[in-house]
């Protein structure tokens, strides 16, 4: 479903560019859950960025569904691929209704019977029709978070990056946005790529985890390695010990 | 020996909608020990640490029937007898250092400062005891350190910065409100056991305003759980697993395990009960 070969990616900086993605090889199927995990700075928030389109010239080949995604204009690659942020305050625009938010996709698109498919997406995300002239400072940080998903599925795509989803949640809240994306995942055959820095979160929705660190991955667990322990670079150890020690 | 204690704290605040009452008689006894203060987002848990040190907004209006720290009644206090308190005796490490440290000052400088504010002392000898200070928290080269500025240091960094000025004083209380939760995991066990020794050493007692179960479970001697502005539940740290309140079992089950992974996580249904009935051990 995607591929990623060789991908680098050098910031442009004031005086010298930063590498901060080196030589990156990730192949996932479709329908997988592939998680990446590491500190702030490791880069994986960047992959998910060259995926999106919001980092341009990067190097390498990036393939989704066997189609080059340099080839692929932004229109098409939004029908495939949708993205879900960290911080359900910062990402819908704070003047405009539900309605507004959800319908903005569709209006690109030029998509007709757009009211069923926004009453649609928003049952789909445990949510109804009368959050619809609501603003989004009237929600909750769960309820938000459930909007951007709508927001990402609602033009029935087969890929959803997710970065940090339940970060900025309070622990009962971010429990139901796992179980959402669960049956989301489901319910319309999914393939998650997702960011985390927590490896319980991580673990808890993804069969295969690549752990970054300085811009590169260290190492591809799978879920039962994890579990087991059976993890060869020193880095994922700490990690993992980290994430043992506090269960 | 009871450093602190409170008794039917309330914290009101007032807001464009009305009163917010985010702080219901809340009562605790502070020893010589590591107290966790733990809730989820609203449940008033950093309005009790600031209302302590009368840190919240003017407009808040904060009542007790208690806060005696020692031998000082702190609702008796006098604004210029309250900034005698803060930092001296009772000081407090805010979540980001990023934004508790001063952007044009260079750290050295920052704690060189903090030293002489408490102490009368030279300027050559607040720089010998703020390297001093720096070793202390870890800093494996405090000359360089000390020259730099918040923006050049990492947040584990920031954090110890933070850590070496509010221990300077030695006061009898630090107040930490999520100190490590802008941290990587990798720094954040760094930051605790700087913390601890820094604590034991000079007989601190703390008070940790956290979210993360599992983190104070470990770190703290003793849990409050708040919920809806009321203390739910006193607990000892270790036996958090066995909590009776169900808002603490609650939060306890929702957090995906690695060890014991279940396909769909427990959801809380809160209970309006949990707003106003007594708890009792």
């Amino acid at each position: 479903m995607i591929s990623i070969q060789s991908l680098s990616f050098d910031m442009p900086g004031s005086t010298k560019s930063k590498r901060i993605l080196n030589d990156i090889n990730i192949s996932i199927g479709k329908g997988e859950c592939f998680g990446l995990v590491g500190e702030s700075g490791s880069g994986k928030t960047s992959i998910l960025k060259c995926l999106a389109g919001q980092f341009q010239g990067w190097e390498g080949a990036i393939a989704i569904q066997g189609k080059s995604l340099a080839e692929t204009s932004l229109k098409e690659r939004s029908n495939t691929m949708q993205m879900v942020f960290q911080d359900p305050y910062g990402a819908l625009h704070p003047r405009h209704t539900i309605r507004k938010i959800l319908n903005e996709p569709l209006a690109i698109k030029g998509l007709s019977d757009k009211s069923e498919r926004i009453l649609k997406a928003l049952k789909d995300v445990g949510l109804d029709e009368t959050f619809l002239p609501r603003y989004p400072h009237q929600l909750s940080g769960g309820q938000r978070q459930r909007v951007a998903i709508a927001r990402a599925i609602i033009l029935d795509p087969d890929i959803i990056l997710l970065d940090e989803p339940t970060s900025a949640l309070d622990v009962s809240v971010q429990a139901e946005i796992l179980n959402l994306l669960t049956s989301l995942h489901r319910r319309h055959q999914l393939t998650y790529l997702m960011v985390s820095h927590d490896l319980g979160v991580i673990a808890h929705l993804c069969e295969r985890v690549a752990v970054m660190k300085s811009g590169e991955i260290v190492e591809v667990v799978s879920r039962d390695d994890l579990v087991e322990g059976n993890v060869a670079h020193a880095y994922t150890k700490v990690l993992l010990q980290h994430a043992l020690s506090r269960e | 020996m009871d450093v602190l204690t409170v008794e039917k704290l309330n914290v009101t605040f007032r807001t464009d909608e009305g009163l917010k009452h985010a702080v219901r008689d809340v009562s605790f006894t502070l020893r010589n020990e590591k107290l966790a203060i733990v809730g989820e987002s609203g449940s008033g848990k950093s309005t009790v640490g600031k209302a302590i040190l009368r840190l919240n907004p003017p407009s808040t209006r904060v009542t007790a029937e208690k806060l005696q720290f020692g031998k000082t009644n702190l609702l008796a206090c006098n604004e210029k007898e309250i900034r005698a308190i803060r930092g001296q005796h009772i000081s407090m490490i805010m979540q980001d250092p990023k934004f508790s440290l001063n952007p044009v000052m260079t750290v050295g400088e920052q704690i060189s400062e903090a030293l002489s504010v408490h102490r009368n002392i030279s300027r050559r000898e607040a720089k010998e005891a703020a390297l001093e200070m720096l070793k202390e928290v870890s800093i494996a080269d405090p000359e360089h350190v000390y020259s730099q500025y918040p923006h050049e240091i990492s947040g584990g960094m920031g954090q110890r910065v933070m850590i070496a000025m509010m221990v300077i004083p030695e006061p009898d209380i630090i107040i930490a409100d999520e100190p490590t939760s802008a941290l990587d995991v990798s720094v954040q066990q760094d930051v605790l056991n700087i913390l601890t020794r820094l604590i034991e050493k000079k007989n601190i007692s703390l008070i940790f305003i956290s979210h993360d179960l599992n983190l104070v479970k470990k770190f703290c001697d003793r849990v409050l759980v708040m919920y809806g502005g009321r203390v739910v539940e006193s607990i000892k740290a270790n036996e958090l697993s066995n909590a009776s309140h169900p808002y603490t079992r609650g939060l306890m089950e929702s957090l995906p395990s690695l060890k014991h992974r279940r396909e769909t996580l427990p959801v809380m249904t809160r209970d309006q009960n949990w707003l106003t009935q007594e708890y009792t051990t």
